[in-house]
């Protein structure tokens, strides 16, 4: 049937193109194994000149007779997920700039170089779709209740209250808490910044605390709880 | 009234006078030059993909 439905196409095709006429321009295609063969070395290097001084048909034809290329690498990439129509269209934009960017001075052949080109666009296509699909946009609808209201996602998202005030607090309590323990006696002080290693250094346990300064922990545990408690006092005068 | 000369472009769909040829569908000069400059991921790609698509090409070459 599909079979059928694409010669009825190719009738169709060959009536419209016999209409248009310009036979200069235009190519009758039977299918993809009616796609122009390579051109000859000779004719792609007549092609190429014709190229070079500005002759758009000689580009149509160096394009169209490179579409097989298009078509059997966008092929290759089929199981990507993307339709191999895009594919094609892809392929097709690729041809179109690698024809526009030889340079047949450089030791190599248009097909090797088209394919390169070709195949670039295909998987910059893909590298960038594969991107998109990870993104997701604030209005993307999560949920729909009985009513018919969407529940979006911006409707979710949001930032802690705190946010933006956090880190501010953070330095406003150091400086209210340096100037609460410049108020303590240099073995308290030294204690409290052991202890909770205010000065940089790691935090130390009661016991390692007790032990440098050569005595006891539960000393140690008791100075501690008195200093905690001036400190805070400290701290409500100044707020 | 279109000059005989005149073609439409299968991206654009103004009639103009110089362009290229994919098969049947013809291309202006200034949407090649355009989709010359235009990359994947670029806001008008995809336009490119989806005309040239539209244009029949593949519908052509898949069968």
């Amino acid at each position: 049937m599909k079979r059928v439905w694409y010669h009825i196409k190719s009738f169709f095709l060959s009536i419209i193109i016999k209409i248009k006429g310009d036979p200069d321009e235009i190519y009758y295609i039977g299918g993809s194994e009616a796609l122009p063969p390579p051109l000859s070395k000779e004719e792609e290097k007549e092609m190429l000149d014709r190229v070079k001084e500005g002759d758009p048909k000689a580009k149509s034809k160096l394009i169209e007779h490179n579409l097989r290329l298009v078509v059997y690498i966008a092929k290759k990439f089929e199981n990507t997920g993307i339709h191999i129509e895009d594919l094609i269209s892809i392929g097709s934009i690729g041809l179109i700039k690698a024809v526009n960017t030889f340079n047949p001075e450089k030791n190599i052949k248009l097909a090797t170089y088209a394919s390169r080109c070709i195949e670039n666009e295909i998987l910059m296509y893909l590298r960038r779709n594969n991107k998109r699909k990870t993104e997701i946009s604030f209005d993307e609808p999560l949920n729909v209740d009985w009513d018919g209201n969407e529940l979006l996602l911006s409707d979710v998202l949001g930032t802690d209250e705190n946010i933006i005030t956090k880190d501010l607090d953070l330095s406003v309590d150091k400086n209210l808490l340096k100037s609460a323990l410049s108020t303590l006696n240099g073995r308290e002080k030294q204690i409290m910044e052991m202890r909770f290693g205010l000065s940089g250094n790691k935090e130390q346990t009661q016991k390692d605390v007790a032990e440098q300064l050569g005595i006891s922990q539960s000393y140690i545990s008791r100075l501690e709880k008195k200093i905690i408690r001036r400190l805070k006092r400290e701290f409500n005068k100044m707020v | 009234m279109q000059s005989k000369s005149m073609k439409q472009c299968k991206i654009c769909e103004e009639w103009k006078e110089e362009g290229i040829y994919l098969l049947i569908s013809f291309i202006c000069t200034s949407c090649e030059k355009e989709m010359l400059e235009t990359e994947p991921g670029d806001e008008h790609y995809q336009y490119y993909v989806e005309r040239l698509k539209r244009s029949y090409i593949s519908n052509l070459l898949t069968h």
